[in-house]
């Protein structure tokens, strides 16, 4: 396969995948702000890193311009319409590659977006947006487990949506856990708090019926790093790299794969040998931030292990 | 909802004079009579939004702001009967040959500007003519793997060549687009027609393609060479690669080593032997073209010199599809076919000639201007729907410059019906037929139909408000 | 003249480089007025090489330097021999040559080297008005040529640095200074503009010990020019002279982008090109034996 072509696939993956985490991040605090004033729509600009692109255009963290600049905004290249966009024109460049059927539902979701962008939104309503882009994203996974041959393609695209996952839990567990330090159970606004943390990745309901209603920052914590079975804790996503790592190697380790199984390995041994207390005593953050830099020297020599972009600079 | 249509004094496809349709639509007129407004308003519009759904799109550049479209389509067909068709592949095949012959004569011997038969100023001094390339033996002297050319059809209904587009023609991929659509929503129509089927056409393309590997290899390894996603015609490219199963690549997938040609794969460097290029001349090769062109290739000529790979079509071939040089098609017909040329030109006025200038310039309203190294029905002037200020400003440009300019009488280009909702109205229509060489010529059966939307326009480019309809060839 | 022509062409890269593919013009043209007896070639580190020959019939090498380098040294050895007496100093003009100058099929033999090109393109008003005295003067287009030959050396000022490769006629007239190729240019145009055929010639300039010479007595460029009947006639408006035993051609072309004597394209850091070029007289008064 053209290396240009992994290179798509495992960008349209991540995009999409992009795309559906920052709707359900909004959408969480957009339900839970109906009950409780909520003042800290900043996390959210903290979570995708867009704090500085923010404040040269809006003067506010207020809710509405939060949601039309991750939503929408095209100096924000991480909004839900940019990812989007940039995994429509990853998909055109490869439309040739994946099934007719793949290309059309992309193209279509595009449309649908931008349609969106267009129409006068409000705050009542946006919710919809953020459930379709949801929908579009399982709807997406389910054409590509359905309609693609089970080869180096697919394996690109679930590679690249592991290693995106990953990375957005460790960034919300990172702004979310300073509310945590508090550790009186019983407090609810800690409670509501965490719940919404599990909401923001899709893992309540997991989490209510492994721990059942006892929520607590530690157990969310462990849950959302070290459980095997949740497919957005940071473990199961990078165990999920290394088996999809092994299956495009079919097992081996060549010369030019060496250091990206070394990686990889390290990762992987890094979360099974720990256990939420060594990251809680370790400091959290430091942890937290040690990984995201990981996956960014992960994607770095998956670059360059697969002639992804420009090997000479 | 032909009671109002007006055939006008041009030739219609569809309708006679007094309004009875030719035989060879009468069954379609039969079936558009008996169908109701509102459905065929429904169907139509089903057919624009499938184009947009499978992302059949080009990008339209207007005051900055890119914008995508799709190429509007109207459903009724372009219906051609198979003996007018078996004249006309004749026709297309001789000029194909022809212009062929002229390509490789020009970048060897030239011995047909040494005859004297073409001024020799026009081909050596032609913006589009590479000494780059002059001496390469290219494989089975083929220069054109793939020709577009666009025909129409003058008032008394014959077809005339109105350009031959022998580098990137484009729009290969709408026809079998058209074809889809069509049938898809359309179905009925091809009831009780049997026309010339497009899904063996492939199979030649990939064919013409192998024959003319570099050293005779056999299974060649043929990639499609594009610009990128944000080319105009990306979809074509797109289509092509798939439908003939080879690799669609950008320049920065490619990389010349030793004179070899190599794509990087996931799993290394692999040898290219064929290169079906939809990337310009300027933009191939920056080492010896364009110094800052990112699409290309570096060395990519130095690969070609050597014999280890075939770029199709050729470099260079601008040459001969230049306007200037059209007028002079029908004496290479001559000169290397010893032939009568089937298909007539249009009659052409040279500018540079001070007698055919001076009767341009008296009879501007009445004439087409077309500027030589232009393309897309950009920089045209219609004379008869032109402002005496437009003429004025072609008149000084035609003074300052004359040889960039030739002039042709306004052709009364055929009509055909386009639904316009309430009712049909008469479109002028071009043709653009594809003729493949390898081995043996090949024209694809019918082509691309072109329609000009705009009431009264005559021009059918798709940036300038053209759309597109199915083309038949009837088979009995 | 029998020279010796030695060019040390050395490249180096800030950082080092991969991919490298150039294309050199460096092999002294072999024709009846010049007899190229010997061309090597050393690369350091050895890289593989490829010629040809292009259309105007210049000696061609494209080589591959593809593994991590930070420097490359290329070095050209080549013995000429010039034949003294193969020049002319005046061309008398029969009316006869005047026709054949004038004729149509003359122009169009030479029509490349009539056109326009991106360095060559000057308007039509300023050509017309630089040179009308001249030709008005001149009893033939050899009178012309000279004349515009003194006129270029008179007028415009010799200044290295002054101008860069991609400088065209019209810039370096503006400015009225330059080097040997902005000279060149402009005399291109002006000869083009009367329909003479004129061509850009690169070469090396032999400057011998005491010479009055002008010009980086490394790589030089002039003009020829073509009168019916007479062969390619070489002038150098940055000396004023004809062009003739003291001048070593290696390429010709329509103009500079023809004949581009070092170019090529790598990955990789940015480049410093030095190239040190010695010319030595071996023998005089030898004649080639073809």
């Amino acid at each position: 396969m053209l290396s240009r072509v992994s290179n798509s696939l495992y960008w349209m993956s991540r995009n999409i995948e992009r795309a559906e985490n920052t709707a359900r991040l909004i959408s969480v605090r957009l339900i839970g702000s109906i009950e409780h004033e909520e003042n800290h729509w900043d996390e959210l600009i903290s979570i995708i890193g867009g704090n500085e692109a923010f404040e040269k255009k809006f003067d506010r963290y207020d809710a509405k311009s939060v949601m039309d600049f991750m939503s929408f905004s095209s100096s924000n290249p991480n909004s839900i319409l940019h990812c989007i966009k940039l995994a429509r024109e990853d998909a055109r460049a490869i439309r040739e590659i994946i099934p007719q059927e793949l290309w059309e539902m992309i193209n279509s979701f595009y449309w649908d977006v931008r349609q969106f962008k267009q129409e006068n939104w409000s705050i009542d309503t946006i919710d919809h947006f953020y459930q379709m882009i949801i929908r579009q994203s399982a709807l997406f996974q389910g054409m590509v487990e359905a309609t693609l041959s089970f080869d180096e393609a697919y394996l690109f695209i679930k590679m690249a949506k592991f290693i995106e996952r990953a990375e957005k839990t460790s960034r919300i567990l990172n702004i979310y856990y300073y509310r945590s330090e508090d550790p009186d159970h019983n407090d609810p606004s800690l409670y509501r708090h965490w719940f919404a943390v599990l909401q923001s990745v899709s893992g309540h309901e997991a989490y209510l019926k492994r721990h059942r209603p006892f929520i607590s920052g530690e157990r969310v914590i462990e849950f959302l790093l070290f459980d095997d079975a949740f497919p957005r804790s940071i473990q199961y996503c990078i165990d999920q790299v290394y088996s999809v790592f092994q299956e495009l190697e079919n097992g081996k380790i060549e010369h030019y794969s060496e250091d990206l199984h070394q990686l990889i390995a390290l990762m992987r041994n890094r979360f099974h040998e720990m256990t939420v207390v060594d990251a809680l005593t370790e400091d959290l953050h430091q942890f937290l931030q040690r990984f995201q830099q990981d996956c960014f020297k992960l994607g770095r020599l998956i670059n360059k292990t697969y002639y992804l972009g420009e090997v000479y600079v | 909802m032909f009671k109002t249509y007006k055939t006008e004094s041009f030739f219609d496809e569809m309708l006679q004079q007094q309004g009875q349709p030719r035989s060879h639509y009468q069954v379609l007129y039969n079936r558009l009579a008996s169908l109701p407004h509102d459905e065929l308003q429904n169907r139509h519009e089903a057919a624009q939004q499938n184009f947009l759904r499978q992302g059949i799109t080009f990008t339209v550049y207007h005051e900055n702001q890119d914008s995508e479209r799709t190429i509007p389509f109207d459903f009724i067909p372009n219906i051609i009967p198979k003996d007018e068709w078996q004249n006309l592949e004749k026709g297309l095949i001789q000029r194909v040959k022809a212009l062929n012959l002229f390509l490789d004569d020009i970048y060897n011997s030239q011995q047909i500007l040494k005859d004297g038969l073409i001024p020799r100023d026009l081909v050596v001094t032609c913006s589009h003519f590479y000494p780059q390339v002059t001496k390469i033996k290219v494989p089975r002297r083929n220069h054109i793997f793939m020709a577009g050319v666009d025909l129409i059809k003058d008032d008394q209904g014959e077809f005339r060549v109105l350009e031959d587009n022998l580098r990137n023609p484009s729009g290969l991929s709408y026809v079998f687009q058209n074809r889809y659509v069509m049938r898809q929503i359309f179905p009925d129509f091809f009831q009780d027609y049997d026309i010339n089927s497009l899904e063996n056409q492939f199979s030649h393309i990939h064919e013409a393609l192998s024959s003319i590997a570099p050293n005779g290899v056999s299974n060649p390894n043929i990639v499609l060479l594009t610009p990128g996603v944000y080319n105009s015609a990306y979809f074509d490219h797109s289509f092509i690669a798939q439908q003939l199963g080879i690799e669609l690549v950008e320049g920065r997938d490619l990389l010349v080593r030793d004179r070899t040609v190599y794509m990087k794969t996931t799993r290394g460097l692999r040898r290219v032997d064929v290169i079906y290029r939809r990337i310009d001349d300027d933009y191939l090769d920056p080492l010896e073209f364009l110094p800052d062109s990112m699409l290309g290739v570096a060395g990519l000529m130095d690969a070609y010199r050597a014999g280890n790979v075939t770029i199709s079509n050729g470099v260079g071939n601008g040459v001969a599809d230049d306007k200037a040089i059209y007028h002079y098609v029908p004496s290479m017909i001559r000169y290397y076919l010893g032939e009568e040329p089937l298909i007539k030109n249009v009659e052409t006025y040279f500018l540079r000639d001070p007698e055919q200038r001076q009767y341009v310039l008296a009879n501007l309203d009445k004439l087409v201007v077309k500027q030589t190294n232009a393309s897309g029905g950009y920089n045209m002037l219609i004379g008869p729907q032109s402002t005496s200020e437009i003429r004025e400003i072609f008149r000084k440009k035609i003074q300052q410059n004359p040889a960039n300019f030739i002039a042709q009488p306004v052709i009364k280009l055929s009509r055909l019906p386009v639904f316009r909702g309430e009712n049909f109205s008469g479109c002028h229509i071009d043709l653009r037929a594809f003729v493949f060489n390898g081995e043996h010529p090949h024209v694809f059966p019918g082509g691309l139909t072109r329609v000009a939307l705009k009431e009264g326009s005559l021009i059918v480019n798709s940036s300038q408000g053209g759309g597109a309809k199915d083309t038949w060839v009837t088979q009995d | 003249m029998k020279y010796k022509v030695t060019q040390n062409t050395h490249y180096r890269y800030e950082h080092s480089v991969s991919q490298s593919i150039n294309q050199i013009r460096l092999k002294p043209i072999d024709d009846v007025k010049q007899e190229c007896l010997s061309f090597k070639k050393e690369f350091s580190p050895d890289v593989p090489s490829y010629t040809y020959y292009d259309y105007w019939g210049n000696h061609v090498e494209t080589f591959y330097a593809w593994e991590d380098h930070n420097e490359l040294l290329l070095v050209t050895t080549s013995e000429v021999i010039i034949d003294p007496y193969a020049f002319i100093n005046t061309l008398s003009f029969s009316p006869q040559m005047h026709d054949a100058f004038r004729s149509t099929s003359f122009q169009q033999q030479y029509a490349e080297f009539l056109m326009k090109t991106y360095y060559t393109t000057l308007d039509d008003e300023i050509c017309e008005q630089l040179t009308v005295d001249f030709w008005n003067q001149s009893p033939n287009p050899f009178e012309y040529v000279k004349l515009v030959n003194k006129y270029i050396y008179d007028t415009f000022t010799y200044q290295p640095g002054s101008t860069t490769v991609q400088t065209t006629a019209a810039e370096a007239l503006a400015k009225k200074e330059g080097v040997c190729q902005d000279y060149t240019n402009l005399m291109l145009a002006l000869c083009r503009y009367r329909g003479i055929p004129a061509r850009y010639v690169s070469g090396y300039l032999y400057v011998g010990e005491n010479s009055a010479m002008r010009g980086d007595s490394a790589t030089h460029a002039w003009v020829e020019v073509k009168m019916p009947t007479a062969g390619w006639i070489g002038f150098d408006p940055t000396n004023n002279v004809l062009a003739q035993d003291q001048h070593i051609r290696v390429a010709v072309g329509r103009d500079y982008a023809d004949i581009v004597p070092l170019k090529g394209i790598y990955h990789g850091g940015i480049q410093h090109l030095d190239v040190k070029v010695s010319v030595h007289a071996i023998e005089e008064n030898v004649k080639s034996m073809k």
